[in-house]
């Protein structure tokens, strides 16, 4: 039996009064051993993340705990002591955040932040610092750790931020590393690497890792044990193999089932409908200034071409900076375009004026990524749908009942009309802003990374919300996303993008069945998961 | 996630900022009323009343507030200095407040050569003391009332524009701006219909922030003789006559300056915690 480095015995914390449950977690006990990583698994609001933050002491102030203990090495953290807990916070516990660049400071170079870990706790002679410094880079894997150290965040990637983060975490090898969705911010093949990473690390450096996530996938690959949570309660706990071949708790074969497993979309002949888009040729160039007279070009959308029919979709994939949101508003023409055509209702559009344009824009509707700010907050959501329809001169009475009806084709009761955004979740809103774009009777639908900042469970259900209402409306969809094995669930063809040009663009059962160029092969082989065959999970789960 | 969890925002109002919200009612309802409470009429002059001190040092109680040197009725020239302080002060700032974000969302709406033209004045204006201005503008054209507020209304215009167009250029790049122009929205709309009401906090915090600078810089001008000219009066202007005997006969420059004292410190600390209590980015700051 390992000696587990961090126990939390029967931890409560409690909400305050008027939330929506009493606890924000119940009754939660847990231990991480050292050299292994334990998964804490559940959707947002689930209590995973005020589990890591009363562990680290830095419960936000509303938050309490009324019990419960929490044992790093054998001896109880003192909670209640500020002072105390400052000095074993970033020494023998460390934390790793989600968003890298958010975690390092913006002025200060990355070198000299890692370097404060060992000032504020006087560890060691201030003399070896900068080599203590340089030989963590390298332990994580940094390139030429000498450049890095002089590096201010802005000129690092958002992996490469990440490490530093981790390095940071490490300084003073900790014996409990809590990492809260360390790479959902990541693109999926620095998530990959990051993944990697941490297997290494909780070898080398012989530390418990607590990983907090909601995607199965990363569990997949780095759980050695598990914790399902759900409403502040640990649903389930077990090792990998007991989780994976035999979960015990519905909620978990749910979570299990929303995974997107990398199976392409039945490639049914459609009957032939007419060609709603063709995109020729086009450009998109950014000029960036670079001195005073000089400015250096910069190609976010080079020589792309593709077309689409009604009711297919068309997956178009690559990570931040490939272009693929900069192509989206190039075609709906929320972006000048710099060259080439675009052909849409039988008109030229690349080169239409705003004014020309907005009357074409019924047929064709954005979702964009982040439903939080894609409705104004000040509106009711019932408003909010039939906007559309009032602007193109249907009559007031009419688009309310339009916005009425299309909120209970998304999924959502019809006296959500008189509510505000903030009344509802992520997923929700969502189902909201496919409403309000939908009500349109669009042509065309370009969804730009719809889910990409939605749970994995909810991921699920939306897109199953898209599938079902592309078969019942018939609109043409450009589907957006990071994530191959969310567009292979829903597009029937993909295009592939780097760097602002098409890498590939085939069916997607060809596509998947032989990947012909290297960075496909790279993205595909980057989704999490790969270690477990989720389909055979899934059809030991569906009863 | 955080957001869900924390509770619902249930702080009232400080009492300090009840007590000031107290006293700009009383000091509005004294600025529309206030001549009642006198039975003189402002203007009215005894010249066998002169200087009669105020109700406790001295005087009697049929002025209460005692007299100035022409043996006006100091309680009746307060409130109607009162009054036309607080129009000037609120026309003032509606002048600037409008005209100002007007041409801060322009610029940030049409960016370009608009924006830069904007932009340069503003920066023309930022450098240049208003005070300077309202001197060379008066001394030129002489005073009159409507030129007056026309002056004053220029006063903070340049910050307003400045702070209306960072703002609506963020808000611009929010997702409901972009979802709404793809839904086929005039820039009318979703300027009028949809970023306006997002940015209005804002506006209402720099209202309340420039409203006492106004009311002191009217003060200032009445003072030096640039502003509200007799018969007609406001708080500075009698705060001017009172100068020569501030010893002698204190009255005629402590209550005007006490009542702009604290009526702008007032409306100052009401602006100060609207600020913070609509800066959703402050939030649970001051719990702490």
């Amino acid at each position: 039996m390992p000696t587990p480095v961090a126990e939390v015995r029967s931890l409560t914390v409690d909400l305050p009064a008027g939330a929506d449950r009493r606890h924000a977690v119940e009754d939660v006990t847990l231990s991480v051993n050292a050299g292994e990583v334990l998964c804490l698994v559940g959707e947002s609001g689930s209590g995973k993340s005020v589990t890591a933050q009363a562990i680290m002491g830095m419960l936000p102030p509303a938050l309490r705990i009324s019990t419960g203990e929490i044992l790093v090495e054998g001896a109880p953290l003192p909670l209640g002591n500020t002072a105390e807990m400052e000095a074993i916070r970033g020494a023998r516990i460390a934390m790793i955040f989600q968003e890298p660049t958010a975690a390092l400071n913006p002025i200060q170079r990355v070198g000299r932040q890692v370097e404060e870990v060992f000032t504020v706790h006087r560890a060691g002679a201030a003399a070896g610092r900068r080599e203590n410094v340089l030989s963590l880079f390298a332990a994580v894997r940094l390139p030429d750790p000498e450049r890095i150290y002089r590096a201010y965040p802005h000129q690092l990637s958002g992996g490469q931020c990440q490490r530093v983060v981790i390095a940071m975490a490490l300084a003073l090898q900790p014996r409990l590393l809590v990492a809260d969705e360390p790479t959902t911010a990541l693109d999926v093949t620095t998530q990959a690497k990051i993944l990697d990473l941490i297997n290494e690390l909780k070898v080398t450096q012989d530390a418990g890792i607590m990983l907090i996530t909601h995607d199965f996938g990363v569990v997949a690959d780095v759980g050695d044990r598990i914790a399902v949570m759900r409403h502040g309660i640990i649903v389930e706990h077990g090792t990998r193999a007991q989780i994976f071949s035999a979960p015990k708790h519905e909620y978990t074969r749910h979570l299990l089932a929303a995974v997107p497993v990398a199976s392409p979309r039945e490639h049914r002949p459609s009957d032939q409908l007419p060609t709603a888009l063709t995109v020729d040729h086009v450009s998109r160039i950014y000029k960036q200034r670079q001195g005073f007279f000089s400015h250096r070009e910069v190609k976010a959308v080079d020589d792309i071409s593709l077309s689409l029919q009604g009711g297919r979709t068309l997956g178009v994939v690559g990570e931040s900076g490939s272009g693929k949101s900069t192509l989206a508003r190039c075609i709906l023409r929320l972006e000048p375009v710099d060259g080439g055509a675009i052909r849409f209702a039988g008109q030229e559009i690349a080169s239409a004026t705003e004014a020309t344009m907005r009357p074409l824009r019924k047929e064709m509707q954005v979702v964009l990524q982040d439903p939080y700010q894609a409705l104004n907050p000040r509106q009711r959501v019932g408003s909010a749908v039939a906007e559309g329809p009032l602007i193109h001169g249907e009559g007031a009475a009419q688009a309310a009942e339009r916005a009425r009806h299309m909120l209970e084709l998304v999924g959502l009761s019809p006296q959500s009309a008189d509510r505000y955004p903030h009344e509802f979740s992520g997923g929700q809103r969502q189902r909201i802003c496919i409403a309000r774009a939908l009500a349109l009777e669009p042509k065309l639908l370009i969804a730009d990374e719809p889910v990409s900042s939605l749970d994995v469970s909810i991921q699920a259900q939306i897109l199953e919300l898209f599938a079902a209402l592309q078969k019942k409306l018939g609109f043409a969809l450009l589907f957006i996303t990071h994530d191959l094995r969310v567009a292979a669930s829903l597009c029937h063809e993909i295009l592939v993008m780097q760097h602002g040009r098409v890498v590939e663009h085939r069916p997607t059962g060809d596509l998947f069945a032989d990947p012909r160029e290297a960075y496909t092969r790279a993205l595909l082989a980057a989704a999490p998961g790969k270690g477990v065959d989720f389909s055979k999970v899934l059809a030991a789960v569906t009863p | 996630m955080m957001t869900e969890l924390a509770p619902s925002s249930s702080r009232g109002m400080p009492v300090i900022v009840q007590i000031c919200l107290v006293f700009v009612v009383l000091f509005v309802l004294f600025a529309l009323f206030g001549e009642f409470l006198s039975g003189h009429e402002f203007r009215d002059t005894s010249l066998l009343k002169r200087l009669q001190p105020p109700l406790g040092a001295g005087g009697e109680a049929e002025y209460l507030l005692g007299t100035d040197q022409k043996g006006r009725d100091l309680l009746a020239r307060l409130a109607i200095g009162a009054r036309i302080s607080l129009i000037v002060a609120v026309i003032g700032t509606l002048i600037g407040a409008v005209f100002g974000s007007a041409l801060g969302i322009l610029a940030a709406a049409r960016r370009g050569w608009v924006e830069t033209i904007i932009m340069a004045a503003v920066d023309v204006q930022a450098s240049l003391p208003i005070i300077v201005i309202a001197l060379f503008v008066l001394a030129i054209f002489g005073n009159d009332f409507l030129l007056f507020l026309a002056l004053v209304g220029l006063f903070g215009w340049e910050v307003y524009a400045r702070l209306m167009r960072g703002v609506t250029l963020s808000a611009k790049e929010h997702g409901y701006a972009l979802a709404v122009r793809a839904l086929g929205a005039s820039p009318v709309r979703i300027y009028l219909r949809h970023i306006l009401p997002n940015i209005l906090n804002v506006l209402i915090v720099q209202f309340t922030i420039n409203l006492p600078l106004i009311i002191l810089l009217e003060t200032a001008l009445s003072f030096l003789g640039l502003g509200i000219q007799p018969p007609l009066t406001s708080l500075g202007q009698i705060m001017s006559e009172g100068r020569d005997r501030l010893l002698s006969a204190w009255w005629l420059t402590i209550f005007p300056g006490s009542l702009i004292f604290l009526v702008a410190l007032s409306i100052s600390l009401i602006g100060d915690w609207l600020r913070d209590h609509l800066d959703p980015t402050l939030r649970g700051v001051a719990e702490r």
